[in-house]
């Protein structure tokens, strides 16, 4: 399990200028929406999730899809964890 | 109250290092009795994203009695030269000019190195280029492949933000290959560097670094309380534990964001009074 806190947590850290990270939800759209979510925040963010959850992304599964929202974020790293 | 200083040294044949000098009040009076701290910079677009938090430190540390001094590596900032000129050698061979310059007033030199920057610092050390009492390292890479892997993720990065025609790692090795280089956020790295930095570890050489200097090891982020997520891979195995902790290690854990990480012009607080407190008291 993989709480929704700990995702947000992790998206603090890369996204410190952007608004209300902690109040967002599942649904909540991530690359398109946030300005401050560039590639240099991105690669930040799936490096955190590595560093956490000790988990390692193949660089060809970085998708524009797993950073749609939050929740797809998170389906991700639960989907890396289990296998 | 702190004066600043900025000149040009000559680091090699080739280029002239730009220094930023931060010097304490009584300086002038007797350099010797001042302490010395060099600030090793980062890589890229991580040094540009850090130059605020390296100054803030900078005026910090002078107002609390210490001589800083700034550089930027040939070919970057305002020393002479263009990024592709020059070679990681180059570069410690930039610091070495640095420390040296540094010498000319105390024995007495301690630095502090971001990310990259530690990675260099800590060759340089081991190959007796600089001497140091004291490191502080901000968020180091234990790897250079860390960073040359980043670079790569941030090209993979960059067309998902831009919703281009998404690209694979073998591509974007393909494209420097091809090009005999990577851009990245506007530097051109040559493939030469980007080789030569994947061979790098900091990690294995922890152990020899250990026996000649003191390091401080800060690693910044959210951490929740009891958390030790924010122990270096490097520190997770139980026997290398037991080997550092008779060694002249601190870990330092920051709960501050990773500043040289933000778009926005970003400071960490913490991390800034937690290295005034290591230097002028440890």
């Amino acid at each position: 399990m993989v709480e929704l806190e700990t995702v947000l947590d992790v998206l603090a850290e890369s996204l410190d200028g952007a608004a209300q990270i902690h109040q967002m939800t599942e649904e909540a759209p991530l690359l398109g929406a946030i300005p401050e979510l560039d590639s240099m925040a991105i690669v930040g963010i799936i490096t955190s999730i590595e560093e956490r959850f000790g988990i390692v992304f193949d660089d060809d599964e970085l998708d524009a899809e797993v950073f749609e929202t939050v929740g797809t974020l998170r389906d991700q790293i639960v989907a890396k964890m289990e296998n | 109250m702190y004066t600043t200083e900025y000149q040009y040294i000559q680091a090699s044949q080739k280029s002239q290092i730009f220094l930023a000098r931060y010097l304490p009040a009584g300086h002038e009076a007797s350099p010797d009795k001042v302490k010395a701290v060099i600030l090793v910079p980062p890589f890229a677009e991580e040094m540009n994203r850090s130059k605020r938090m390296y100054v803030l430190c900078a005026r910090l540390l002078a107002n609390a009695g210490i001589h800083v001094i700034c550089f930027d590596y040939s070919g970057t900032g305002d020393s002479s030269g263009e990024w592709g000129q020059f070679s990681y050698q180059d570069w410690i061979n930039d610091l070495k000019a640095v420390y040296e310059y540094a010498l000319k007033t105390t024995a007495d030199v301690d630095f502090i190195a971001l990310r990259f920057g530690a990675l260099l610092l800590t060759d340089a050390i081991l190959g007796k280029f600089v001497n140091a009492n004291k490191c502080i390292f901000w968020d180091p890479l234990e790897s250079g492949e860390v960073l040359t892997r980043q670079l790569v993720r941030m090209k993979i990065a960059a067309a998902m933000a831009d919703n281009s025609k998404k690209i694979s790692s073998q591509e974007v090795m393909q494209s420097i290959r091809d090009a005999g280089y990577l851009e990245s956020a506007g530097y051109h790295i040559t493939q030469a560097m980007f080789d030569e930095i994947s061979t790098k570890k900091l990690a294995d050489n922890i152990s020899n670094l250990l026996a000649v200097v003191s390091v401080h090891w800060m690693t910044s982020g959210k951490f929740k309380v009891g958390e030790n997520k924010w122990l270096a891979n490097s520190f997770k195995s139980d026997d290398l534990n037991s080997e550092l902790a008779e060694k002249s290690i601190s870990m330092h854990p920051v709960n501050d964001v990773k500043f040289w990480m933000q778009q926005e012009v970003t400071i960490s607080p913490k991390l800034l009074q937690l290295t005034k407190q290591v230097c002028v008291n440890d």
